[in-house]
């Protein structure tokens, strides 16, 4: 399921709108490298219980490919590809579910913490979050290809 | 410039508590050539006008209200007070969670 929603309408209201990046003119501008922003993306949607694990194994493989050449950009962080702009960004999550969670309502608050995360630490402006949920992690599926972290 | 001015840049900016590392930018461009040393993550153009700094930031200062815009502007000031008007950009490289020097700032 991809679902996307402008930050505008999903933003509390009464939130203050964070500090903008963009301010600054004449006195110099503020970059920030896209894998700042994927690992703040990463480490939000990760707080969110539900989320089993991020990525896919064909993300990992791209991931440790583009490691390898320079300026490609770190993909240390699995299942998040961002697109970063002067003012804007634009995120793509890949999660794996734990199973018995409502992924409708799992997916929304994934959406909603990376989107504050971001805003709030960055100042870009999140324009869309999409998130495909590519697998289900089943209790009793540990011996499967996937190696878990914690025995 | 001086080949001072690099180096009292370069300890102005990691004086920020935000501020994890000096960091050379994706391909090492951003660096200062002095005789005998190289310093990270500060360019000053050769006629002063321009200054780049890129660093890479402490999350846990983040997380605590210090978002990357204000962390910028500070660092953009801290500079100014060295450089005058120079114009600052700052390349914000890198995120680590590492607790730095969680002693010495209390």
């Amino acid at each position: 399921m991809t679902e996307s929603a402008a930050s505008g309408t999903t933003r509390p209201a009464g939130t203050p709108t964070p500090a903008r990046l963009a301010d600054e003119t004449s006195q110099g501008k503020t970059t920030i490298a896209a894998s700042v922003v994927q690992k703040i993306a990463g480490i939000a949607a990760r707080e969110i219980p539900g989320v089993y694990s991020m990525g896919t194994g064909t993300s990992r493989a791209i991931g440790a490919l583009r490691e390898r050449i320079p300026g490609g950009g770190t993909s240390s962080t699995p299942g998040v590809a961002v697109e970063v702009g002067e003012k804007q960004a634009a995120i793509d999550l890949e999660i794996i579910v734990e199973y018995g969670a409502s992924i409708v309502e799992l997916a929304r608050a994934v959406r909603r913490n990376v989107i504050s995360a971001v805003e709030q630490m960055t100042g870009l402006e999140v324009i869309e979050v999409n998130i495909a949920v590519n697998d289900i992690n089943l209790p009793e599926a540990h011996r499967s290809e996937e190696v878990p972290r914690v025995e | 410039m001086s080949a001072e001015l690099a180096e009292r840049i370069a300890s102005a900016v990691l004086a920020h508590p935000a501020v994890a590392m000096l960091h050379a930018g994706p391909f090492g461009a951003i660096a200062s050539y002095l005789p005998g040393r190289r310093v990270d993550g500060v360019k000053i153009a050769l006629d002063g006008s321009t200054v780049d700094v890129a660093v890479v930031v402490d999350l846990a200062a983040l997380e605590a209200g210090r978002p990357i815009p204000v962390v910028a502007r500070q660092l953009r000031t801290a500079v100014r007070e060295l450089t005058g008007n120079a114009r600052v950009d700052v390349l914000i490289v890198d995120l680590v969670q590492a607790q730095r020097n969680e002693e010495d700032r209390r």
